[in-house]
Order: C-alpha cells, then sequence, then structure tokens
C-alpha cells in the first residue's frame, strides 16, 4: 500500500490563494532583485533506506541540514 | 511538583487522571518535602502545586508558600480552574503575586467551557489583573472543536495570552480535524486582522514556521518532553514519580514500575513507518505518557494513531497565516527580508504537498 492510498484526508489548500501568495513573492523580486535560494537546501527529506534502519545519523530526525 | 490532591470539583471530559480516588497530601509530607528540595537544590526552585484541583487545599498551599517564600528560593506555580477562589484566597495570592502565579485553566469563553468543563468559569479579571502575561490554557476536544473559535477569540478581544493544548490520548477523527481546521481558518483571519494579537500557541507553534519555513534546527528530542528530564514528580502519598502522566492516579496499577523513579528516558522509541517518513517528524511531540495509557508502553507512539491529521492541520494553517502575514506586508509596502521572502516559499512548497 503506497502513501497515496493510506491517507483519506489532504491539507486542502485553494489554489488560487496559493497562486496569488506566490505572485506577492514574485512581484517583490522583481521590485527588490532575486532572492537566491540557499547554497544547499536546508531540510531534506531523508528517504535514504525505508525507515527501519534505526541509523542515528540519517532517520533519527528525518530531516538533514 | 507536588500533587497535592486528587479531587476535583470539577468532571472534565478530557480528564487524563482516570482513577481519582479523591486522596489528599498529607500536609507534614509536603512540607517534608520542600524543605528536602530546598536543600539540595544548587539555585532557585520552581514549584508546582497541583491536584486535582489544588485550591481545595488551600491550608496547605498557605503553609508551603508561607515556608518557601520565606527562604528566599522559591517560586510557586499553581494551575488551577479559578472557580474555588474566595475573597481569602484572592487577597492571599494577590499579596504574593511575585512569588506565586495562579495559572488558570479555561476552556475559552463559552459553551465550550461549559461543555468541556461540565462546571462554572473563573472570573478572568482576577487573573489578567495580577498575572497579565500568563497565558489562559486551554484544552480542545473532538466534539467540541467546532467551538473553537468563538470560545477563544472573546479572550484576545480581552488581550489576554492564550495557550490551546489538543485533548490527548483520544482519537481526532476526520470530523474533528475539519473542525478543527474551520476553527484555525477564523482564528488566521483574526491574527490578519489584528497583527498586534500573538497567535494561539501550540496550535500556532513557533516550531512550524521557524523548522518548516526558516529551515531552523529542531529541538524537539525524539521523546518530547522525557519524564523527569526536568522534574520530580511527588505523588499524594509522597513517593516520587517521573511524570504526572504516570501517576496512579492516571496510569493505575501501571505506575507502581515508575514508583521511586525521578527519570525515565527509555533506550528507543518504537515508532510506525509512516511516522519515520513524515515532514513532520521533527517537530510531531510524542509523550510518553500518552503511549502508556494508550499502548501500555512509554516507548511506542501511538501519536499517529490519534492526532496524525489533527498535527497537519496544526501545520497547514500555522504555514498559511505565516504566508499570508507575508503577501500582507508585502502588499502594504512594509519591510520584508529576503529571508523572510525564501520561508515563505518554503511555506506554499510546503502546502502545495500533500502529506
Amino acid at each position: 500500500m503506497n502513501r497515496a492510498e493510506e491517507l483519506t484526508w489532504d491539507i486542502q489548500i485553494d489554489a488560487e490563494e496559493l497562486d496569488r501568495l506566490r505572485a506577492a513573492l514574485d512581484g517583490y523580486e522583481e521590485e527588490n532583485g532575486p532572492v537566491l535560494p540557499d547554497a544547499a537546501p536546508l531540510i531534506a527529506l531523508c528517504f535514504d533506506c525505508s525507515g527501519e534502519c534505526g541509523s542515528d545519523t540519517h532517520c533519527r530526525h528525518h530531516f538533514k541540514y | 511538583m507536588l500533587v497535592l490532591t486528587e479531587a476535583c470539583n470539577l468532571d472534565c471530559v478530557y480528564c487524563y487522571e482516570a482513577h481519582k480516588s479523591g486522596r489528599g497530601m498529607e500536609t507534614e509530607t509536603a512540607l517534608g518535602i520542600l524543605q528536602s528540595e530546598i536543600a539540595r537544590a544548587a539555585d532557585g526552585l520552581d514549584i508546582v502545586l497541583m491536584g486535582g484541583e489544588p485550591l481545595l487545599r488551600f491550608e496547605t498551599i498557605r503553609i508551603l508558600c508561607d515556608f518557601g517564600l520565606e527562604s528566599g528560593r522559591c517560586r510557586f506555580e499553581i494551575p488551577t480552574n479559578g472557580t474555588l477562589l474566595t475573597e481569602e484566597m484572592r487577597r492571599y495570592f494577590a499579596g504574593r503575586r511575585g512569588g506565586i502565579k495562579l495559572s488558570l485553566s479555561a476552556d475559552g469563553l463559552g459553551e465550550m467551557h461549559r461543555k468541556n468543563r461540565c462546571g462554572p468559569a473563573a472570573d478572568l479579571g482576577f487573573f489578567v489583573e495580577n498575572w497579565p502575561g500568563a497565558p489562559v490554557r486551554a484544552t480542545i476536544w473532538p466534539d467540541t472543536a467546532a467551538l473553537l473559535a468563538e470560545s477563544i477569540l472573546p479572550l484576545h478581544e480581552r488581550r489576554m495570552p492564550v495557550a490551546v493544548h489538543l485533548a490527548d490520548g483520544v482519537v481526532w477523527g476526520h470530523q474533528a480535524c475539519e473542525a478543527l481546521r474551520d476553527g484555525m481558518r477564523a482564528l488566521t483571519e483574526y491574527y490578519l486582522r489584528n497583527p498586534d494579537v500573538r497567535p494561539v500557541s501550540s496550535l500556532y507553534s513557533p516550531a512550524f514556521w521557524e523548522h518548516l519555513a526558516y529551515g531552523m534546527p529542531c529541538n524537539i528530542p525524539e521523546s518530547c518532553c522525557p519524564p523527569g528530564s526536568s522534574r520530580a514528580v511527588y505523588d499524594v502519598d509522597g513517593r516520587v514519580y517521573p511524570c504526572h502522566m504516570l501517576l496512579p492516579v492516571a496510569a493505575g496499577e501501571r505506575a507502581e514500575r515508575f514508583a521511586g523513579c525521578d527519570s525515565c528516558v527509555p533506550d528507543g522509541m518504537i515508532e510506525d513507518g509512516r511516522c519515520l517518513r513524515c515532514r513532520l517528524r521533527g517537530i510531531c511531540e510524542n509523550c510518553m505518557g500518552v503511549n502508556l495509557l494508550v499502548a501500555g508502553d512509554v516507548r511506542r507512539c501511538v501519536k499517529h494513531e490519534l492526532q496524525c491529521e489533527a498535527t497537519w492541520v496544526r501545520a497547514a494553517e500555522a504555514l498559511r497565516w505565516f504566508a499570508l502575514g507575508v503577501e500582507r506586508r508585502i502588499r502594504a509596502g512594509d519591510a520584508v527580508s529576503a529571508a523572510d521572502v525564501r520561508a515563505a516559499r518554503r511555506a506554499i512548497d510546503f502546502l502545495s504537498t500533500n502529506p
């Protein structure tokens, strides 16, 4: 069973609202110059294993920095 | 923390103390514990006097507080439903408000409080006057989640800080989560119109935007609030336990194995595979007391069985409030930093992807 089948609910965020939010951020960057992304993503999901390994280095807190 | 009594004058629907017997701590026992703690403490002591409803033991409270304050080493906090305050109590606590904080537990103003607490409401004015910065602690229950906004907004109107906690140990089903989402959206609209009002803590936990939007490291340990990590809890018979959720009044016979321990940090937690892969894992609080009450094992995480969708509702609405706030500031021409813009984009990315 994959995760999509497991879950019967979703975040339910209005797509039009998200588009409006992105437009506001785009407008900010047009006016103030581009906001550079971080050199490396601060948060990366860990899918190095299925989560069963118990490793402290990549699964314990799930996120890598 | 000293549990002065198991008795309470209310009968809240979400009370975790399922084994109340009405027992109380002898005043001599309580005083002996206080003297012992003062003697071995290197610094000042923060003492919590708990119940049941602790104000049922006002005479004991007065003896303990007089002794502790006289020592110059103690500060006291007394969580209370506030419904038993007499004039004598008001004078006593108001006269010592620098050393004693009464922490009000009330489920907002209105129907939610009446339904959850099965009893009267407290006089909020006394608490606002004496401890204006102390949050009112409200608990929401799945069956009354639809009353969230109408109960909390009047507290905001009175400029009272509020902390809202989801009832533990019960299943937050889809319908209750829909009600929670609707309530939080009404609160979000209010916060956007009133940016000087601080959103209720816990529901709008800063961890959501600090960690998921700004990418700050998360400091919540694998087992949130490890029992005994910073406090000892003395039961009514004077025995020490690592956490109030692990007392006999809450855990019944299963509490016996924790008697005499002032610390309990399990070797490792047993988590569901879905939790290990969840984007919220780093900030999803895990209560060992609830694990014991629900699954019979402090290590077996049960949050996903009870509050998974509710936690996602909280995270999504907190990030939505954050992103809408950045948008509003941009459109108003207010100062917005590049870090805010980056964080808002991360929040939007998060909201664009389902769990």
